[in-house]
């Protein structure tokens, strides 16, 4: 049946429906996919975790781009704050710079600057009255002035001279930290031999900043949570992609202990290529693809996930919109079950190729319920956009198809930087029933076998 | 019945087919159905088309009493500051898309240098995704070439993840019906001889006013080869073959004055091979692309340097013109004869003539295939030496000494 009037408008709002942002956890929109009693819950064992941990804990939540992160980080703070806590967020990508290697001393400052700077949005300026880019300031230029004094000759006052003048200067703490990269070498050779001084000022900080806000609101047992989001997106560029893994790396395999804050439960988002590099050295809360089917050879169908993704379609589109648009009953059923197939469980994807359905309707074949040629359409507009793969790369995405796991060859930043994009991009999903494992998409699974099969271009 | 293309859509279809059509259909789709931020890439064939599409999205906006703010990106450094130049850009309520791009052919001989300039802007761009959100309220369409999709990918991962669409707008690869115009992939093409009019009919009408005005016929002819290659540009072949022929018949006459005219005639006749052969009439397309090429023959024996180059193109479009005639052994020959005598100047001066010769040797293996026939690799290995060589050297070095 030809399209509407009635129809165009509501192909017009189904598809703003099907956008894609993150969504908070009271919108209409949003499907507790993670809540389910047969789902396993990232976001309740952080909560969990931090609850059992009563005085302070550190934890580190992750997933691969589109999984739902920071929709479910919102989940997490809304469920806290629900219980009285105090909980605040930051962007990590305020206070530093995602494209440089990144040290201890950059990042407690980085840290201890938002920790300060959201207590005290959240909790007012008048219950926490100090600053801490001032309260680093002053003691940066107390100890630069006196190395100076005290040493006056030796080489090892140059960094601090330096400071001293850019400290005189005016110079703005919060952005010098993240887009100078010659203050910030300064300062981590003026600092290499003081971190525990660092650490002290931080911790001293953050502490009075726990116990003004107490006081403040009066509730001497009030839980601080610190969530430090979008951390992961710390990469570098492809020039300096493998230095920035290995800082990351780094900062996380030395210096674990002092990322704790004094009397705060902190959860970072870390990038989740971690747990490759450090394996078993702590716990990373990931957030997995919703699984559709199980880890065994024929791929045998989740059917309880087919369900969930199922309602996730029809909130969208409504109950009268889906049933006019994809169709009623077994039927209607059936042509949405092949896109939910085709998304690998990827929320984004799913999201994407329903609206390029909705884009084809309009364009292409003007009438409803869709045709099923316009549905396999879809899938190829989408699936090209995962092409070209190179036939190396096709190589290792058959044998990580194939073993179900990384097949990672070895620990080489390289190698870690190239799975990372698999995960990024989505060629690869990370799927968990109890335990991890990973599959590759399905919109590209003919094309890798295809490639995989081909000999390797000789290099030139 | 020749179709001439008055319109954005007409040049659209005339010269990508109606199948893209539909593609760019459905790239304009989300310009209606959307709200808000959305980042859309769409990959084009070439600089024409973009330009046919970059009007014809100003158009539908403008109808919707939008405005689409252009941010071209016609020198690496607009590449390389691809953020910062975008963080520019003010929004306002009636900023209805943002055109972010230029289309740079793979054939381009900086395309090393042009990859560096992009993957170094799209990671800055990736840096800046959140702000990106934050500030924008109407779509941002990402405009370039196929090679830059998977760089993309790589370079800018959290902002390809969060992509609306990416359309590929692909000439239809179906047959076309009879007298309907479609222009196939760019034969080697003489823009050189004067650049495009960006408003044909302007210079159209400006060489009328010389009509008849002694001593100014040089002039005259100079005008209707930039109205030509302005109407080739826009897919308005009728007008553009007009203007060739005039103009070579103008730069005949010229000829025996200097070899500067005789360059430029057969400039214009090869130009008008292009375009006949294009409007199907490829027996007279034929006729003029030898004519061209017997020219250039001559001037090049007296000198080489300066002419060899335009021979060599003239062999291209002889070839161009015998493919679509589908004598492919034939057009095989004139491809090979067009590398032949470009190679001891593509030896010489590699960054200023990979372009030319990469397409020569494309359309050569291309014939050769249809021909059923296996490719001269005596031909084909100095080249691919040279070309080898072109890209372990450090490119910035090579192209900026050529």
């Amino acid at each position: 049946m030809a399209l509407t009037p009635n129809d165009e408008q509501m192909l017009k709002a189904i598809y703003q429906r099907l956008a894609d942002r993150p969504l908070k956890p009271d919108d209409d929109l949003y499907e507790p996919i993670y809540t389910r009693p047969e789902g396993e819950d990232p976001v309740a064992k952080l909560k969990t975790q931090l609850e059992w941990a009563t005085v302070e804990s550190l934890q580190m939540f992750s997933g691969f781009r589109g999984t739902g992160k920071t929709t479910e980080l919102f989940r997490l703070r809304r469920e806290l704050e629900a219980k009285g806590h105090l909980v605040l967020y930051a962007d990590a990508l305020e206070y530093l710079s995602p494209s440089e290697e990144i040290d201890i001393t950059t990042m407690l400052m980085g840290v201890a600057g938002a920790f300060g700077e959201q207590l005290r949005q959240t909790a007012g300026a008048n219950a926490v009255a100090e600053n801490f880019w001032q309260r680093i300031g002053n003691y940066l230029t107390r100890t630069t002035v006196e190395v100076i004094e005290v040493s006056p000759k030796v080489e090892v006052s140059t960094p601090a001279k330096a400071l001293v003048g850019d400290l005189k200067a005016g110079l703005d703490l919060k952005v010098a930290l993240k887009t100078a990269p010659t203050f910030r070498h300064r300062l981590q050779d003026f600092l290499a031999n003081r971190l525990g001084e660092l650490k002290k000022e931080v911790n001293a900080f953050v502490e009075e900043g726990v116990k003004a806000v107490r006081k403040a609101k009066n509730n001497p047992d009030l839980t601080v949570v610190f969530l430090f989001d979008q951390f992961e997106q710390v990469r570098g560029s492809r020039s300096n992609e493998q230095a920035v893994i290995r800082s990351v790396e780094r900062l996380f395999s030395n210096h674990l202990e002092l990322l704790r804050l004094p009397y705060v439960h902190v959860i970072y988002t870390v990038p989740p290529w971690l747990q490759f590099v450090l394996p078993g050295a702590f716990g990373i809360e990931t957030l997995p693809c919703v699984r559709l089917w199980n880890n065994d050879a024929k791929r045998t169908r989740y059917e309880t996930s087919w369900t969930h993704l199922r309602e996730v379609i029809v909130k969208r589109f409504g109950t009268e919109g889906f049933e006019r648009i994809i169709g009623k009953g077994p039927a209607g059923q059936t042509l949405a079950d092949r896109l939910i197939a085709m998304s690998g469980g990827h929320f984004r994807d799913l999201l994407r190729l329903f609206r390029e359905t909705i884009v084809l309707i309009q364009t292409w074949r003007p009438s409803l319920p869709v045709a099923f040629e316009v549905l396999e359409r879809a899938i190829v507009n989408v699936r090209n956009e995962y092409l070209p793969i190179a036939t190396e790369d096709a190589r290792w995405l058959a044998e990580i198809e194939k073993r179900r796991d990384p097949a990672l060859p070895n620990a080489a930043p390289e190698s870690i930087g190239r799975l990372s994009r698999f995960l990024d991009t989505h060629l690869v999903l990370y799927l968990t029933n109890g335990e991890d494992w990973y599959d590759i998409h399905p919109l590209i699974r003919d094309e890798v076998n295809d490639l995989a099969k081909l000999p390797l271009p000789k290099k030139v | 019945m020749i179709a001439t293309a008055d319109t954005p859509s007409q040049e659209f279809v005339q010269l990508y087919g109606h199948g893209a059509w539909k593609d760019w259909q459905r790239f304009l789709a989300h310009f209606d159905l959307g709200e808000g931020f959305s980042f859309l890439v769409l990959l084009l064939p070439g600089a024409v088309g973009a330009n046919i599409c970059r009007r014809q999205l100003s158009d539908h906006l403008t109808a919707k009493g939008k405005r689409l703010a252009e941010l071209p990106c016609d020198w690496r450094e607009d590449a390389r500051r691809l953020s910062e130049r975008l963080f520019t850009l003010e929004p306002s309520n009636d900023l209805g898309g943002i055109w972010l791009g230029t289309v740079i052919p793979k054939s381009d001989p900086e395309i090393q240098q042009w990859q560096d300039a992009w993957r170094h802007g799209l990671a800055s761009l990736n840096q800046q995704r959140n702000p990106l959100l934050r500030r924008f309220h109407c779509p941002l369409v990402l405009v370039v070439a196929p090679w830059l999709h998977p760089l993309l990918r790589e370079a800018a991962p959290d902002l390809w993840s969060l992509r609306t669409a990416v359309v590929a707008v692909t000439p239809s690869p179906e047959p076309h019906p009879p007298g309907e115009v479609v222009r196939r992939e760019l034969v080697p093409f003489h823009f050189a001889l004067a650049e495009a009019a960006s408003d044909p009919d302007y210079a159209l009408e400006q060489a009328e006013r010389l009509r008849n005005k002694s001593g100014l016929k040089a002039a005259r002819a100079q005008l209707l080869l930039r109205a030509g290659n302005g109407f080739y540009e826009r897919v308005r072949f009728d007008p553009a073959e007009k203007c060739f022929r005039e103009a070579a018949a103008i730069l005949a006459a010229l000829a025996p004055q200097s070899p500067k005219f005789q360059d430029k005639w057969a400039g214009a006749l090869n130009n008008l091979a292009n375009v006949l052969s294009t409007l199907g009439q490829r027996e007279e397309a034929l006729e003029k692309a030898q004519e061209a090429l017997r020219i250039y023959e001559q001037l090049a024996k007296a000198h080489p340097d300066a002419f060899l180059p335009g021979l060599a193109m003239s062999c291209g479009s002889r070839g161009a013109v015998l493919r679509d005639l589908e004598r492919h052994a034939e057009a095989a020959a004139s491809f090979a004869q067009g590398i032949r005598g470009l190679e001891p100047l593509f030896r010489r001066s590699p960054a200023a003539f990979v372009g030319l010769i990469e397409s020569l040797c494309r359309n050569y293996l291309k014939a050769m295939e249809k021909a059923a026939q296996h490719p001269d690799m005596a031909l084909l290995a100095p080249v691919q030496q040279v070309v080898d060589k072109l890209k372990q050297d450090k490119p910035e070095d090579a192209m900026d000494a050529a």
